[in-house]
């Protein structure tokens, strides 16, 4: 398997907090879903990989460890982030100039053909509403115009669905789709999200951070096989407990994930094995390793 | 040279741009215009003082705080190599907006004055004092911007723009007394302050790409 990005021994040491991730694989050509909850150090590692944050210690190596110097590669990634992206008081207009200056390959054509199927204005070549005044849903149609006008090779999107609507949702994981088609194999996607639930029909790799950790990571489909959701009766709650990482239990029955290796801790009680989904196996995994008390 | 310039404008709102470049110069040559006719004197020697608290305010509209702990707003630019040249040539565009129109509004001023008194206006003073006077007030309210782009706060510059034009008021004093060495101290001081304003809000940007993080060697 060949990397768009690879990490080794990353480092970053916050107050309370630090991220330490021995090897970081992101592989090419395929959407790669980071997951974890608040404060886990999905943008902290973000920031790293796309050059936004320069104090970290280890190494990055870029589209098949071809470059290491991440000014070199910023032409070749788009890159959406949170809130303090634009400036507040450009317009829609201010955005295709400056990234017309700021980007070799961007398409202005491309970026109001964007803006208009998005719903971002309703006409080109318009001044359009300040940054400011746009909703975060619509911020985030802009910074996804500024990044597919042009020519990259990999798309690195921190946290893009969280403001959107379902409709919108699904369109951006059609976005990411296409992305990846055209690219042949040749183009990749990383994302960051907390709705799992809407990104998992896009996402074929999967890394769960949890507390600057990477604690689990996998192609989605290894993963299904590497963990089952396990049904079974009331009788056996407690017993299965003990052996689920995730586990939820009522008057009837229970239900959780465990490693499918594990399935013959629990012979003897009458369950019901099923694939899990990824929300499932990323919800069980999370708090198996979360700082959170959970009851 | 082209972008260069679009740089500078794209990095700043429509109404800084009519303020800037409409609003400020034509507010300055008709009140120095007023100043002369009602009072018999140059209108730059009254002007200055509104001009350059408002050349603070038009700063702080786009530069406001830039120089300020935690930098917001830039990470579109950050994402590009190119990202800190923009910057570079929006800051070196706010420089020259603000000596183009204090240089516009002095001219103005000057000939306005000309026009309605012209046997006031002979010898080398007629243009060394405009001159110096122009090149102080904007060495002066470049120190105040330096100070200014640490602050994200309107307020600041307000206090600034009080400072600043205390300040031009003492040259104007010091330039009675003492021209040249106030026109050649202005001059250094114009020049310094410039490259020094550019460098440190540079500098700032930089270490935006750099947390304050626990000491780990990092």
């Amino acid at each position: 398997m060949k990397d768009v990005i690879k990490g080794n021994n990353l480092k970053k040491k916050y107050k309370g907090f630090q991220l330490d991730v021995p090897e970081l694989h992101i592989p090419k050509g395929f959407a790669t879903a980071l997951i974890g909850e608040n404060g886990a150090g999905k943008t902290t590692l973000i920031n790293m990989l796309t050059g936004i944050r320069m104090d970290y210690k280890g190494e990055l190596f870029y589209f098949d460890e071809q470059e290491q110097d991440v000014d070199k590669v910023k032409e070749r990634i788009g890159y959406t982030g949170p809130g303090n992206y634009f400036l507040p008081h450009w317009n829609v207009k201010q955005v295709e100039e400056i990234s017309s200056l700021l980007f070799e390959t961007f398409d202005e054509e491309k970026f109001w053909d964007i803006c208009v199927e998005l719903g971002v204005t309703t006409e080109r070549h318009v001044n359009g509403k300040k940054v400011n005044d746009l909703s975060d849903g619509n911020k985030v149609k802009l910074m996804l115009a500024a990044v597919l006008a042009r020519k990259t090779d990999c798309l690195i999107l921190d946290e893009p669905a969280s403001p959107l609507d379902p409709l919108m949702r699904d369109k951006l994981c059609e976005i990411i789709r296409e992305y990846l088609t055209e690219g042949n194999g040749e183009k990749s996607v990383l994302f960051s999200t907390h709705n799992i639930s809407d990104m998992e029909n896009v996402t074929d790799y999967a890394i769960i951070v949890e507390h600057g950790n990477v604690v689990e990571e996998g192609f989605v489909e290894d993963l299904k096989e590497k963990y089952v959701l396990v049904k079974g009766e009331a009788k056996d709650a407690k017993a299965a407990e003990k052996i689920l990482y995730s586990f939820s239990g009522n008057a009837y029955g229970f239900e959780g994930i465990c490693l499918a290796a594990d399935l013959d801790k629990l012979a003897g009680m009458d369950i019901q094995v099923e694939v899990p989904t990824l929300f499932q196996i990323s919800v069980a995994v999370m708090k198996a390793n979360s700082t959170l008390k959970l009851h | 040279m082209r972008d260069r310039i679009k740089s500078f404008f794209v990095f700043t709102s429509t109404g800084y741009r009519i303020l800037a470049f409409l609003v400020l110069p034509v507010f300055g040559i008709a009140l120095g215009h007023m100043v002369a006719f009602l009072l018999a004197i140059p209108g730059y020697f009254v002007t200055i003082f509104f001009i350059m608290p408002l050349e603070l305010i038009l700063d702080y509209m786009v530069f406001g705080g830039i120089c300020a702990k935690e930098v917001s707003h830039l990470e579109y630019l950050k994402g590009s190599v190119r990202g800190e040249w923009v910057m570079k040539n929006a800051l070196v565009g706010g420089m020259i907006q603000m000596l183009l129109v204090l240089a516009v509004v002095m001219l103005g001023n000057h000939i306005s004055y000309q026009m309605l008194f012209p046997a006031q206006v002979v010898g080398m003073d007629a243009i060394l004092i405009p001159a110096a006077l122009l090149i102080s007030a904007y060495a002066v309210t470049m120190g105040m911007v330096i100070v200014g782009r640490f602050f994200d706060s309107l307020n600041v510059y307000y206090i600034l723009a009080v400072v600043a034009a205390a300040l031009e008021g003492s040259v104007l004093q010091f330039l009675v007394l003492y021209r040249y060495p106030t026109i050649v101290i202005s001059v250094m001081l114009a020049v310094i302050l410039s490259i020094v304003s550019v460098k440190i809000a540079l500098k700032k940007i930089e270490e935006s790409y750099y947390d304050k993080t626990v000491a780990d060697g990092n």
